[in-house]
């Protein structure tokens, strides 16, 4: 049993990090997440976390470098 | 200044062309580790020249981005991070055992039925950063470079120096803390509500009877 919540886990963080599943590797996750309360649990906690990297990836290109240190910049590599 | 080799005219146009347009990214990285402008611009700065001097020492074809910021941290780390103030401490405990969806079964019943997502989305940019700019600088840092740069966990390894384990193990934090200060503003902001109170429920009754 072990050894299959290690499998299930896997798939399971492979598609959160926006990795594809089989067909019949979507079931057998599904259907050993109803049936391991332990495996429940960690699902949960994961897709907790996946949340929050989507709430913080909307600033992700929000910051741009100022116009000013990239001339200083573009400037001293020149005379370099 | 240290001897070095002046790099030929074909590197120094191969610098300026590949390593020019990251400057965003870098700027962004630097703003989030050293939460200033002013420090942010010039961590830059500094960044770039040392890049440009040992460019001879890049490997063509490798990942000239994760190579800039590995630049990038450790300059924050010897140069910058003893100036930092020292943000909010989130305690180890708390980390650990926060739930937010304990957390939201507790509050306000309604509120329940509410997906955390409705709750976070409600947050603006600016309070995104702001509980970036919160965590403790190692968790900050891991969160940065995973989710904002979007590094994998070998090349955040590599940038950071530490064991993959430590990236990870940082990272999971980083993000729980996250997501427990993220909460915080949103009840700071009053996009969260408290719990029920007793008045609520006269003030009911009595609209019934009035």
């Amino acid at each position: 049993m072990k050894e299959h919540c290690r499998q299930v886990l896997e798939e399971l963080y492979t598609f959160l990090e926006g990795g594809e599943l089989t067909a019949e590797q979507t079931l057998n996750m599904e259907e050993h997440l109803l049936d391991c309360a332990p495996c429940l649990e960690e699902a949960g906690v994961r897709i907790q976390v996946v949340e929050v990297t989507r709430i913080v990836a909307r600033v992700k290109d929000s910051c741009h470098c100022p116009d000013g240190l990239k001339s200083r910049i573009t400037h001293l590599i020149e005379e370099a | 200044m240290a001897s070095q080799q002046t790099l030929s005219e074909a590197d120094k146009k191969r610098f300026q062309l590949e390593a020019l347009p990251l400057l965003d990214s870098l700027y962004a990285g630097a703003l989030r580790m050293t939460r200033n402008p002013a420090d942010a611009e010039d961590l830059v700065q500094e960044t770039m020249l040392r890049a440009y001097r040992s460019f001879n020492s890049f490997e063509p074809g490798t990942n000239l981005k994760a190579w800039l910021f590995r630049i990038l941290t450790n300059a924050y780390i010897n140069t910058y991070r003893k100036k930092q103030r020292e943000p909010k401490q989130v305690s180890q405990e708390d980390v650990q055992d926060y739930d937010l969806y304990q957390e939201l079964k507790d509050h306000d019943s309604q509120l329940s039925e509410t997906p955390e997502t409705i709750v976070l989305d409600s947050l603006v940019d600016s309070d995104i950063t702001e509980a970036i700019d919160d965590l403790p600088e190692q968790f900050r840092l891991a969160v940065v470079l995973s989710d904002l740069e979007g590094f994998s966990y070998a090349e955040m390894a590599e940038i950071m120096d530490v064991p993959l384990g430590t990236v990870m193990s940082r990272l999971h934090r980083g993000r729980k803390a996250l997501q427990k200060r993220l909460w915080e503003i949103a009840k700071d902001r009053g996009i969260v509500k408290g719990p029920r109170q007793d008045g609520d429920r006269a003030r009911s009754q009595g609209d019934r009877t009035g």
